[in-house]
């Protein structure tokens, strides 16, 4: 056969031919859609960053009005964190300061008003805004958290009482008693001319991030450990431990905190830092996912629900086939979502917080028991086929490991 | 068993966990739509 039979033939395959470098060269065009999706994503974030960051500007003035809509505010000294409200009624006018302080809570920043007389005790304390689960606020409200500050003296002494948290909601009742607190000291300093330092930046290791830790360790180990019992065992402590006891979770809105720079400090959130730390370990060092399957209390609960029942229903063909396209897609929505709100667990669907603490909005509540049923029939239903966390974590591996490969590549070749 | 009875299993199962997957997704999409229209309000 002539090599010009062989071309026509089977083109694409002879490219030694000669008569190839005879003809012609064609330009052309390869369409990628897989690439050309990427940057649609990649340009998505951008446009969803800027367009919330330009919606979202908080404005002070208008939520104060909001709070004290009868009163008449203005500014002290052009400063947008101190304002003075006045009051009116029949026989009298009454002014009040009121200073705005923000402080970083479980979902992203939350201002907080502090408003006090010239009595020197405080009046008022409440959330001009905050990016936290509306659940976690309401239990604050429920259980008259606001109200423990109100009638307390501005400058604080040793024997002025202390305040509390509120258990399963402590990350967001800390970061409103720092922002109180931190308007205390500014009022003190500004009308009362007393400098007092209620904020203290103070590492304070607790049991549970020991055990954290020692959790980490352990789902190093499952990687090498294989025994079904020892997965078992993680499973259950997942469950116990992670779930019940130390309600830590990783969900896909970091990813949005993290873009947006809401992360807690260290002094704030131990244990976010402890948990984030251990799973970016797990990628960069062992190229491996290590919190789903190991460390997620929500994969141990529907492991072991499947455990018990044993069943794993067929899925249809549709599923099957496009499936593994539903948690990319939810990625991206809680992305989206929550550059465009500002609010990082605006779009956060995971059913975690439900289970494990009980709160919860609205449909959420729809959510939570059907993928506990649903993973009763089908095994993880949830982290196959819609968690979008598992999905970031898997392409950050994904990166770290096609990173590694091309370094190694390219070591090769100049070697 | 016979095939035409696993065949049948087969297709309850198919329903059954189709059914399960289109209620969450729905859910899911509720939730996110829900979410979206409050926090930009």
């Amino acid at each position: 056969m002539s090599c010009q039979n062989r071309c026509d033939k089977d083109c694409h395959r002879q490219l030694s031919c000669q008569h190839q470098k005879q003809q012609p060269e064609i330009i052309g065009w390869r369409f990628d859609a897989i690439k050309l999706m990427r940057w649609l994503v990649l340009i998505s974030f951008v446009v969803a960053y800027w367009l919330g960051q330009g919606w979202n500007q908080p404005n002070t003035m208008t939520q104060l009005q909001k709070l004290y809509p009868e009163a008449e505010i203005t500014a002290v000294n052009g400063k947008d964190s101190v304002w003075q409200v006045q009051q009116s009624s029949a026989d009298s006018i009454t002014t009040y300061t009121a200073i705005a302080k923000t402080e970083n809570s479980y979902g992203g920043p939350l201002q907080l008003i502090t408003l006090y007389g010239d009595d020197g005790r405080v009046k008022d304390v409440d959330l001009l805004n905050h990016t936290d689960t509306p659940a976690y606020i309401q239990k604050l409200r429920n259980r008259m958290h606001f109200e423990q500050y109100e009638n307390q003296p501005v400058v604080r002494n040793n024997s002025s009482p202390s305040f509390d948290a509120v258990s399963g909601a402590t990350i967001s009742s800390d970061a409103i008693m720092r922002a109180h607190f931190r308007g205390l000291e500014e009022a003190g300093q500004l009308s009362f001319g007393k400098t007092q330092t209620l904020v203290e930046q103070r590492l304070q290791i607790e049991t549970q991030h020991y055990v954290l830790l020692a959790f980490l360790i352990l789902a190093v180990a499952s990687q090498w450990i294989k025994h079904p019992a020892f997965t078992l065992g993680m499973a259950v402590g997942s469950l116990i431990l992670m779930g019940f006891w130390l309600n830590q979770m990783f969900t896909a809105s970091t990813f949005t905190a993290v873009s947006l720079s809401y992360t807690p400090s260290v002094y704030e959130n131990l244990s976010f830092w402890i948990l984030s730390s251990g799973i970016l370990f797990g990628i960069l060092f062992l190229g491996k996912n290590i919190y789903c399957g190991n460390i997620c209390p929500f994969s141990a609960l529907q492991l072991l629900l499947n455990k018990i029942t044993g069943l794993s229903l067929p899925l249809p063909k549709f599923v099957q086939k496009y499936g593994s396209f539903v948690p990319k897609i939810g990625l991206w929505l809680v992305i989206i979502i929550g550059l465009l709100t500002t609010v990082p667990i605006a779009g956060s669907y995971e059913p975690f917080s439900m289970i494990f603490s009980l709160q919860g909005v609205g449909i959420q509540w729809a959510i939570l028991p059907l993928v506990v049923i649903g993973g009763v029939f089908v095994p993880k239903i949830f982290c196959r086929y819609f968690c979008p966390a598992g999905q970031g974590l898997d392409y950050l591996t994904q990166f770290r490991n096609w990173l590694a490969g091309y370094i190694t590549k390219n070591k090769r070749r100049s070697s | 068993m016979s095939t035409s009875t696993s065949s049948s299993f087969n297709k309850i199962g198919r329903i059954i966990s189709g059914t399960f997957f289109a209620l969450i997704a729905a859910s899911i999409l509720l939730f996110l739509a829900d979410s979206l229209l409050r926090n930009l309000a």
